[in-house]
């Protein structure tokens, strides 16, 4: 594919891209569009090359998750120095995004979720991809991502209780929820 | 799989979510610049401070290869080697840092040492020589030169058979 005809195409994913690496890096701007930049920087380099074997929004998906795994364990590994840069203690974690209270506590309770149960539910929810496609972005196997996906649920489920949600008024039904796998 | 009651409100909080990011996300544009901006100015320097630092590290490791080799082989001067006696004489080799008038002082000392042992030695005599001493030394000590015993045993001889003739007469 042409660097042209990739850009068009990474501009049409652009949004769906940054709420995915806001979620990789648990909704931190600044650190999301700083991985976003850097897959960027990878897919003009060529250290990222679509070779056109799964379909762009995965791989491109799978690109920004390794992404931000190795951006978060430079940022351990700057933290456990002596010499600790601004900002890379974990003080600016939480969102700086003014959100409404109730998405405060869905996120909180999304926060409470291990990582592998969070971006399966993000995928499959928020993305709308199917649990095969999920499970390609964080490359294990279907069965694994239904066991996140279940389990997730069901976690979440029990956060939202916890939090006191109110998760079935107010809300914007998204008009595209179809199947999932 | 249709999404349950519980599915669809968790579809409907992530979907909140999804409405409040897409308001808050970047510029593509914004991004893919700086990315290239980047790509040309960290491309360029990178690659010969890794070529500068991989000859390093290669030139440190050639020379530690060729000390220890140069170690390890025994030194061939070492080998059994006659001590003269200018060489057990011979000052163990100074500091370079020691200033050479006190090098040459010290070799003209150790020189003059050295002449004065010297002279001794060739004057030196054993206590025992006396001992060594006899009277027939000068008998012993010459040899008889060979034409002379000739003509002295022809003489001796001579008289002898004439005195034998006379007595059997």
């Amino acid at each position: 594919m042409e660097i042209s005809e990739l850009k068009a195409e990474l501009e049409k994913l652009h949004t769906a891209s940054f709420g995915w690496a806001l979620s990789c890096c648990r909704q931190n701007r600044s650190e999301a569009e700083e991985v976003l930049q850097t897959v960027y920087l990878k897919i003009l380099q060529g250290k990222a090359l679509y070779r056109g074997e799964s379909k762009l929004q995965t791989w491109l998906f799978a690109v920004i998750r390794k992404t931000a795994i190795s951006e978060r364990r430079k940022q351990l590994l700057r933290s456990l120095s002596p010499i600790v840069s601004p900002g890379a203690d974990g003080s600016e974690i939480e969102s700086d995004f003014e959100r409404s209270e109730m998405q405060r506590r869905f996120q909180e309770a999304l926060a409470q979720l291990p990582a592998r149960q969070r971006e399966t539910l993000h995928l499959v929810f928020y993305q709308d991809l199917s649990l095969s496609e999920a499970a390609e972005v964080m490359n294990v196997s279907v069965g694994s991502a239904r066991r996140h996906y279940e389990r997730g649920k069901k976690r979440l489920r029990e956060a939202l209780d916890r939090e006191g949600v109110d998760y079935g008024v107010g809300w914007r039904r998204k008009e595209n929820s179809g199947a999932v796998l | 799989m249709e999404l349950g009651g519980d599915e669809k409100r968790i579809q409907a909080l992530f979907s909140e979510l999804s409405f409040e990011n897409q308001s808050r996300a970047p510029q593509f544009e914004h991004l893919w610049t700086r990315a290239q901006a980047n790509d040309t100015g960290a491309r360029h320097p990178g690659r010969p401070v890794a070529v500068l630092v991989s000859l390093l590290v290669t030139a440190a490791a050639c020379s530690l290869v060729v000390w220890t080799w140069y170690t390890s082989i025994p030194n061939s001067n070492s080998v059994i080697q006659p001590v003269t006696l200018e060489a057990r004489y011979t000052p163990t080799p100074v500091k370079a840092e020691q200033p050479r008038k006190r090098h040459i002082a010290r070799r003209r000392h150790v020189e003059r040492s050295i002449a004065i042992e010297a002279a001794l030695l060739s004057n030196w005599q054993s206590p025992t020589q006396q001992f060594m001493s006899s009277p027939t030394d000068l008998a012993l000590g010459s040899l008889p030169t060979l034409n002379q015993s000739v003509k002295d045993l022809e003489s001796f001889l001579s008289k002898n058979s004439e005195i034998m003739k006379e007595s059997n007469q």
